[in-house]
């Protein structure tokens, strides 16, 4: 606030005050020695210069405060690139560092969407301030992308031309490149017609980097992700692939022998009653088994590419039981054992599909425990939902694998020589249809042994 | 009884044939639409089974030409999760429809049950319906269940009398609603549903393993006078 004129003023009057009260003759102007002269000038040439000393003393501390706001500000961003992978709120963070500068009023990270459309991505907009309309700066940004030059940056540029007139305020546009590619572009406005120092300016150019940096951190982030998708997916088809030659052999070798052990009855040499009967019944079940996994298949490949759609109906919770245990020959249906406590609940979801799913689980529960042990069908209500339970009193799910059992192609070791083929796809089917119609699927072991599936669908909305 | 069957693969024409021959059907084979209606013309028959996944929509053109001059039930083949195509055909005057691949107990149940219902058309309505306990007096409009009596609202009895006339047949929303409630009531799911599930908690014994009213995904309903394993 004072200075150093300030310092040359305190030392004038300060001289000519002790002239006038301490130097004889007091009280006047005027000085009688002339040693008594020299030191008054003495007096006052040290006090101009430790004025100036001073004044240059704070003149440094200023400095020294700027660049160790410079400094931790530039540490912030750093930490921010760091930490923040999410590139919008990165670069919302890094922007708001930009509060210091006096008569920044708006700043933003715009990104250039198929040539023609911009896409701001973070901006900074401080309390009071109201965004300006970006698409009157559509020609200036396409300029800086085009041109890789920034607009109202350097003096002498022709950035009249380019910018619509605003005398309130004005706008500075810069590229964001990285290995002279633009990435984007940054844009500030600025309340008037201000200038920038130098310091701010080297402030704009490393926060400038550093949104570089998270721009281009960003695009390589999703370039690992759609990377690992392709992986995942040629993982599906290698499984796929080998489980169609496997799996699909099985049944049809049986198929074969046993049609082909029938063809050589003949009358002198004929298959008995009871072996034809058991052979013929072979055969269709090895059909139906077959029919299944190509029913799998078609699901599968429907996971893969995520391609499912879903159409959502209302139906009753008694509907969907007996639908799902239809399918199930009378064997098998008397060792269901259903407790409906929802009554005529009505869930909204894709009726085949969780037809499908619940015979699936039952199929598991089935298959995967003794013939004579019972399988327990349960429905409540619970909350907003509906919760159903297949339990079965089999061997439970494999130890500490309770949830890899959803995964595509998972097989517990013991299994691997699958007496059981089809569990491999029929879990991870099922999890993405339930998930598909808004629902989830868990499973876990019973305390009293066997494993336990639970569907969880939403209830039909009110309305 | 002549069965005519249409369908494009020599393998299941062969397996019809067989199939149907055993219970003393009279086969005729037809291995395109153009075909197929040919035949149907010169040889009238006493039942179409008739494959949808025939090239260039074929079935669905059989199914419309009959249907211009042949009241003839049709029975049609269809593929897993095409109940587009299911109701199509059935809109298009189909009958029932059978899913590839199917036991042939199956499918002589579903001729016997499409024989029953024109049959029925010809001849003097029923007056009485008795099976698995159930019991339906048209005249006196009593139903009962283990000779205890069972009270209907109107419109579940209209729904039951429909489904019982059109026994082991499959009914689609539209027919259901159409006949019991009016065609502009064709399009409400909901009140069939609803009447559908107050009618099972009626005369099922076991609601959730219906008996009797069996729920054709996305098609309609089927009342089974066949014991499991027979359908």
């Amino acid at each position: 606030m004072f200075g150093s004129r300030a310092a040359i003023v305190a030392a004038i009057l300060a001289f000519l005050a002790f002239d006038f009260f301490f130097v004889e003759p007091r009280f006047q102007f005027t000085v009688r020695d002339p040693f008594e002269f020299v030191a008054l000038c003495v007096f006052l040439a040290t006090g101009l210069l430790v004025g100036q000393l001073t004044g240059l003393l704070r003149r440094r501390e200023q400095d020294a405060q700027e660049r160790a706001l410079f400094a931790s500000t530039l540490a912030k961003a750093s930490w921010t690139v760091a930490s923040e992978l999410d590139a919008p709120k990165a670069l919302t963070s890094l922007l708001s560092e930009l509060s210091c500068i006096d008569g920044l009023n708006y700043a933003a990270v715009t990104i250039l969407l198929d040539e023609s459309e911009s896409k701001v991505i973070a901006q900074y907009l401080p309390e009071g301030a109201l965004a300006p309309d970006l698409r009157l700066y559509e020609d200036a940004q396409k300029f800086v992308y085009a041109q890789r030059q920034s607009v109202g940056w350097d003096d002498g540029q022709h950035w009249e031309k380019v910018l619509p007139q605003d005398a309130s305020s004005s706008f500075i546009l810069l590229p964001v490149s990285k290995e002279s590619e633009v990435q984007g572009i940054f844009i500030m406005r600025l309340h008037g017609k201000v200038d920038l120092g130098a310091e701010q300016k080297k402030l704009v150019e490393a926060i400038l980097n550093h949104v570089a940096v998270v721009l281009q951190r960003d695009k390589l982030l999703q370039a690992q992700a759609d990377a690992r998708a392709l992986q995942e997916t040629n993982k599906l088809k290698t499984a796929l692939l080998q489980m169609v030659s496997h799996d699909f052999r099985s049944p049809l070798a049986s198929i074969k022998t046993n049609a082909t052990t029938l063809a050589a009855s003949t009358p002198d040499s004929p298959v008995d009653e009871p072996v034809r009967k058991v052979l013929l019944d072979s055969i269709e079940e090895e059909s139906d088994r077959l029919n299944r996994m190509v029913g799998n298949l078609l699901d599968l490949s429907r996971l893969e590419a995520k391609a499912w759609e879903t159409r959502r109906e209302a139906f009753s919770v008694t509907e969907l039981i007996g639908v799902s245990l239809d399918s199930f020959n009378e064997l098998d249906n008397n060792r269901i054992e259903i407790a409906n406590a929802a009554g005529e609940t009505e869930v909204e979801s894709d009726f085949v599909q969780m037809t499908q799913v619940m015979r699936n689980l039952l199929e598991n529960a089935l298959k995967y425990s003794p013939t004579t042990s019972r399988v327990e069908f349960s429905i409540n209500k619970d909350g907003g939902a509906v919760l159903f339970k297949v339990r079965d009193h089999g061997a439970g799910l494999p130890k500490n694998q309770e949830d890899e059992i959803f995964e595509p192609f998972f097989r517990a070791k013991e299994h691997q020589e699958s007496a059981f083929p089809g569990l491999g796809m029929g879990l991870a089917v099922c999890k993405g249809l339930v998930e598909v119609n808004g629902g989830t699927l868990s499973a876990y072991n019973s305390t009293e042994g066997g494993a336990v599936f639970c569907v969880r669908l939403p209830l039909k909305e009110q309305g | 009884m002549k069965v005519l069957v249409v369908d494009d693969e020599p393998q299941i024409r062969r397996a019809l044939k067989a199939g149907l021959e055993r219970s003393n059907y009279q086969v005729r084979l037809a291995a395109t639409g153009e075909e197929g209606l040919s035949l149907a013309a010169m040889e009238p028959p006493d039942v179409v089974i008739l494959d949808l996944a025939m090239p260039q929509g074929d079935g669905f053109q059989v199914c419309k030409g009959l249907r211009e001059w042949s009241k003839v039930p049709i029975i049609v083949l269809s593929v897993r999760d095409s109940e587009e195509d299911k109701i199509k055909a059935l809109d298009l005057g189909a009958d029932d429809y059978l899913t590839k691949p199917f036991g042939i107990n199956e499918l002589l149940a579903r001729i016997r049950a499409v024989l029953r219902r024109s049959a029925h058309e010809a001849g003097p309505e029923e007056t009485q319906f008795t099976y698995d306990g159930l019991s339906i007096d048209f005249v006196k409009r009593v139903v009962t269940l283990h000779d205890k009596e069972i009270h209907l609202t109107p419109k579940e009895y209209d729904l039951l009398g429909y489904m019982v006339h059109n026994a082991d047949r499959v009914l689609t929303h539209r027919q259901l609603l159409g006949k019991v409630w009016g065609p502009e009531f064709a399009e409400d799911h909901h009140t069939l549903r609803v009447h559908v599930a107050n009618l099972r908690n009626k005369i099922e014994p076991q609601p959730e393993r219906p008996r009797f009213i069996h729920t054709e995904t996305r098609v309609g309903y089927r009342f089974h006078t066949q014991p499991r394993g027979g359908v």
